[in-house]
């Protein structure tokens, strides 16, 4: 099993701080869902993890340096930037026979099994295929691969509804066990809220929290009052302030109680504009 | 080695099209020329046959000299001809092979798969720079099968000196494009995009950089280009030709082989080699950023 390390991580892009002095042991065998907003620095993490780009500080993956061994790190990860990101200039069995000849964790069977259900045309060329099978197709290859760790960087970006469940269901019935990790970064929380275990925040380059989701939203509640009793509310400081008709509701922590409220459990997008600020727009 | 195997064959399934372009290309060419000199032939018939007739070579105006010796010259031109395409074919070629990952936009699905650098960047060099060679090889024998097959019905062929003609000219090309294509193959190390334009232009800012200061101050900066240009010599050896006559092809042979293998061509592939080393290390610390 292969745990991510990272000590004291820092990136600029020449005066921009991009990331600054992360700190994150990521354990085996989670879920981890990676949420910020634009430009918060979660690509930069997922590029810095895998080693493409430079950086001040320490990565390390199954106690292998990214920087001083880099082949032997990525080993053990399989990363999902985005769909459109596989070699266009290939075909599709050229592509699958690619990455069978060079990675050697490759698994012939689970490939097989994969390719048998998926249909794929094997004669066309990558750039020719829809998103759909794109999709497919970056599945096969990632989950033909005995890997530990997988990285999804907004994964399903610009795919229809259909394929976005798609892909994630795949994702959890092929590749998840209790031994594997997968991190993932997307904007679109909402569909992937259920199948996180744990929650890294990130703003500014920054860490703001990385906790187990269920400990985090037993942490919080939404608290909603009638719109009388908005100066009540606000005397308790809430996190995050809303009014709907004639209520005003807040994110406050689980420990206040007050009479004739009414409670709810807050989700992760709300719980994140909690922590880190901004409106719902920004997730 | 099974991984570089997988390389070599993933590089040649991109770099087929461009392998099999440039062969009908010529092969077009060729059929063109065909056509064109049947069209010729049928329109002038009559020039034609004055043209053929007149042809009879009288042997006692050539001195002795062996006819069949043509042929090495006759092998020479066209596989000039052909290896001058292919010297600005293999460079644009290796003017893209490190960073055209870039421009399909696929550079992190390749950089994420546990393999060395210098594996990928020898498996580009092979394929760009070697994959051109080969198929050179096979057009210039194959144009040179066909010329001579042609030939053959108006004068004396010899297949030893047809040969010896094409390694003539083939040998000092390759040396000569394997050194240019090195360049341009470093350049794709550097630039994103547009590379082979972009090297040539800051070679040419850099050249004109030494004539201004050399002018202005009168300094002795040695000329990059024109050390560049002296270095890839394709000067043409008359001696070769103007003592065809008197050599026997094995003493041509080792003329042509001396003339190749000496120590400028030592140095040409020193330098190839330390351009191939520079390119995959700044391949190696370069940011892989999309």
């Amino acid at each position: 099993m292969s745990n991510i390390k990272i000590h004291n991580l820092t990136k600029k892009f020449k005066k921009f701080t991009a990331l600054n002095n992360i700190n994150l042991e990521i354990k085996s065998g989670r879920i981890i869902g990676l949420l910020g907003k634009n430009g918060a620095g979660k690509s930069t993490l997922m590029k810095c993890i895998l080693g493409f780009l430079k950086f001040e500080g320490e990565v390390e993956i199954g106690n292998i340096s990214i920087k001083e061994n880099r082949k032997e790190a990525i080993k053990n990860i399989a990363f999902i930037p985005d769909v459109d990101g596989l070699d266009g200039r290939l075909t599709v069995q050229e592509t699958i026979n690619y990455i069978a000849g060079v990675h050697p964790l490759w698994n012939e069977l689970t490939a097989s099994k994969l390719l048998q259900t998926a249909n794929l045309p094997l004669k066309k060329k990558v750039s020719k295929l829809s998103k759909g099978m794109k999709t497919k197709l970056y599945l096969i290859l990632t989950l033909s691969l005995d890997v530990d760790i997988l990285l999804l960087d907004e994964p399903t970006l610009g795919l229809d509804i259909t394929f976005r469940n798609e892909f994630f269901n795949t994702i959890l019935q092929e590749f998840y066990t209790n031994d594997k990790t997968i991190i993932i970064s997307t904007h679109q929380v909402e569909e992937v809220e259920n199948i996180l275990q744990d929650i890294i925040f990130i703003d500014n380059g920054e860490i703001v929290t990385y906790d187990d989701i269920e400990n985090l939203k037993n942490s919080y509640k939404i608290v909603t009052l009638p719109k009388s009793r908005e100066r009540e509310l606000e005397s308790i400081s809430p996190k995050l302030m809303t009014h709907t008709l004639g209520h005003v509701s807040g994110i406050v922590p689980a420990s206040v109680n007050l009479e004739n409220a009414e409670y709810a459990t807050p989700s992760l997008s709300e719980l994140f504009l909690a922590k880190v600020g901004g409106n719902n727009e920004t997730v | 080695m099974k991984q570089f195997k997988a390389l070599i064959i993933k590089d040649f399934n991109i770099y087929k099209s461009n392998f099999y372009k440039i062969t009908i290309i010529f092969l077009s060419l060729y059929l063109l020329s065909v056509i064109t000199s049947l069209i010729g032939y049928y329109h002038h018939s009559d020039q034609g046959h004055i043209f053929l007739n007149n042809l009879s070579i009288n042997s006692h105006a050539l001195n002795g000299f062996d006819l069949s010796k043509g042929s090495f010259v006759f092998n020479a031109g066209l596989t000039a001809i052909v290896s001058f395409f292919f010297m600005i074919f293999t460079i644009s070629l290796s003017g893209s092979a490190l960073n055209s990952d870039f421009e399909y936009k696929c550079s992190l699905f390749h950089r994420n798969l546990p393999i060395s650098i210098w594996k990928i960047s020898g498996s580009r060099f092979i394929i760009t720079i070697f994959g051109s060679f080969l198929t050179m090889l096979i057009l210039v024998l194959f144009t040179s099968l066909i010329s001579n097959i042609v030939l053959m019905s108006i004068v004396k062929i010899s297949l030893t000196y047809s040969l010896l003609g094409i390694l003539k000219v083939i040998l000092p090309y390759t040396i000569n494009s394997l050194l240019l294509a090195s360049i341009a193959f470093f350049f794709s190390s550097i630039f994103k995009r547009k590379a082979l334009g972009k090297g040539i232009l800051i070679l040419g800012i850099i050249h004109f950089s030494i004539v201004y200061l050399n002018f202005l101050f009168g300094l002795h900066i040695p000329y990059f280009l024109v050390k560049l240009a002296e270095t890839i010599s394709f000067h043409v050896d008359s001696h070769t030709f103007s003592q065809l006559a008197n050599q026997s092809s094995s003493e041509l042979a080792s003329n042509i082989f001396a003339s190749v293998f000496n120590f400028q061509t030592f140095l040409k592939l020193l330098y190839t080699g330390i351009l191939f080393v520079i390119s995959t290390l700044i391949m190696k610390y370069k940011e892989i950023t999309e």
